[in-house]
């Protein structure tokens, strides 16, 4: 009897987690038909100089938008605690957590990733992330000039455009780059436009532009 | 190196910072536990704020403070110059300078280090960390502004697994991080070829 009635409350609880899922499911597939249904959008989101030059803003700063993520880049030494930004909605409101926020007028601390939620009339939303710095800009090396977006090139070549596991790199007041090259046994230098300017070590003086060198050495002229 | 010339070394199987002048004299080294410029024999690595264990990288400020990776111990630790005297450590899993022993377990939080290789020091203060697959920002307060990295751009403040990966915003295997006037982000990603950018 005890049996009888543990396997009844055994049943009785899946049949109440079958039931509750498929109450979720049906609840989210409508919440979704609402998001696919109602447009809400931020359109534009920029960091205006005229709202913004207290904080070092000196020209406008336009979101660059992908997806659902805005990113901007500021000046460097810019106090991006306190940005307020100007941005075009379509939508009811907008809101971080649960502060509207509106444009041209809220100021918000912008260190790290902000998450704005655009609410359609129908109460759907959508969120964007919103980062201000921290900007991925691309890589050098590879085997051409220019600073790519591509993916890494996972190759060892000695060219002088080309890095053999570069475990340190350094940069000067000009914004020149040099790395040492480790599995090349060289120092390269590239410029900040991302064009190569040469590499030292093999044996002999000066910037070369040439493949090699053809082996590490141990005369001062060489690197190991 | 600092603005005198003066030379500072990660001694990493010997789990302290030496320093040496212009002239090429050594002067001594931090670490150990001690609390000033030792010129004795090495020590054995520790998890106390004074001490180290395979300390990989070091950087000086312009007011004379010492920033270490304490690579093996998952944390930064900042020592004053001057004094040879241990300041505190950031890492761990919380903000500010800390003086307790060195964090045990691993965490992937944005205020939590696992091996941290390159560092350096920005005009404004701010202390950025590359471990392999993130840049970390700390202020000089010792709170964390967030990490960068992970295939997507921000200084971020989320949990998620380190992940090496090969799009132009993640990184692959970062031993050195570099930050320049203008304050660009550089960091060498050996194995993956390439230099990265970042602003």
């Amino acid at each position: 009897m005890k049996r009888l009635t543990e396997q009844t409350s055994l049943l009785f609880i899946i049949i109440l987690m079958v039931s509750s899922f498929l109450a979720i499911s049906c609840q989210t597939e409508i919440a979704e038909n609402k998001d696919a249904d109602s447009p809400k959008s931020i359109n534009s989101f920029i960091i205006t100089s005229a709202l913004n030059s207290g904080q070092g803003i000196t020209s406008d700063c336009a979101g660059v938008f992908n997806g659902n993520s805005i990113s901007i880049s500021v000046p460097f030494n810019a106090n991006v605690s306190n940005l307020t930004p100007t941005f075009t909605l379509t939508g009811q409101s907008v809101k971080i957590g649960t502060i509207p926020q509106l444009s041209g007028v809220s100021s918000n601390d912008f260190t790290t990733i902000l998450t704005y939620t655009v609410y359609a009339s129908d109460g759907s939303s959508r969120d964007y992330d919103v980062n201000i710095n921290g900007n991925a800009l691309g890589w050098i090396g590879g085997g051409s000039n220019g600073w790519k977006t591509g993916a890494a090139p996972f190759r060892q070549p000695n060219d002088y455009q080309s890095f053999n596991q570069a475990w340190y790199a350094f940069v000067d007041s000009s914004g020149n780059i040099y790395a040492a090259d480790t599995g090349n046994h060289r120092i390269c230098k590239w410029n900040s436009s991302g064009t190569a300017l040469g590499w030292i070590g093999g044996g002999s003086n000066g910037w070369k532009t040439v493949s090699g060198p053809a082996s590490s050495g141990t005369d001062y002229m060489s690197f190991y | 190196m600092d603005s005198s010339g003066n030379i500072y070394v990660a001694d990493f199987a010997n789990h302290r910072i030496c320093k040496w002048d212009s002239s090429g004299n050594a002067i001594g080294w931090i670490g150990g536990g001690y609390s000033s410029w030792q010129t004795g024999s090495a020590i054995s690595s520790g998890s106390g704020y004074r001490s180290f264990k395979n300390p990989i990288n070091v950087f000086v400020d312009s007011s004379k403070k010492i920033y270490v990776s304490d690579y093996e111990n998952q944390r930064v630790c900042k020592w004053n110059d001057v004094s040879g005297d241990a300041i505190g450590w950031i890492g761990g899993g919380s903000d500010g300078w800390k003086t307790g022993s060195a964090p045990t377990a691993y965490a992937t939080d944005y205020r939590s280090m696992y091996q941290p290789r390159g560092l350096h020091v920005d005009g404004s203060g701010y202390i950025y960390v590359a471990t392999s697959t993130r840049v970390y920002k700390w202020d000089s307060s010792g709170n964390a502004v967030g990490w960068i990295g992970g295939g997507t751009n921000g200084w971020k403040k989320t949990d998620a697994p380190n992940i090496w990966a090969s799009d132009y915003k993640s990184f692959y295997s970062v031993w050195s991080v570099v930050v320049d006037s203008s304050g660009y982000i550089y960091s060498a990603d050996g194995i993956s070829g390439r230099i990265t950018k970042w602003k």
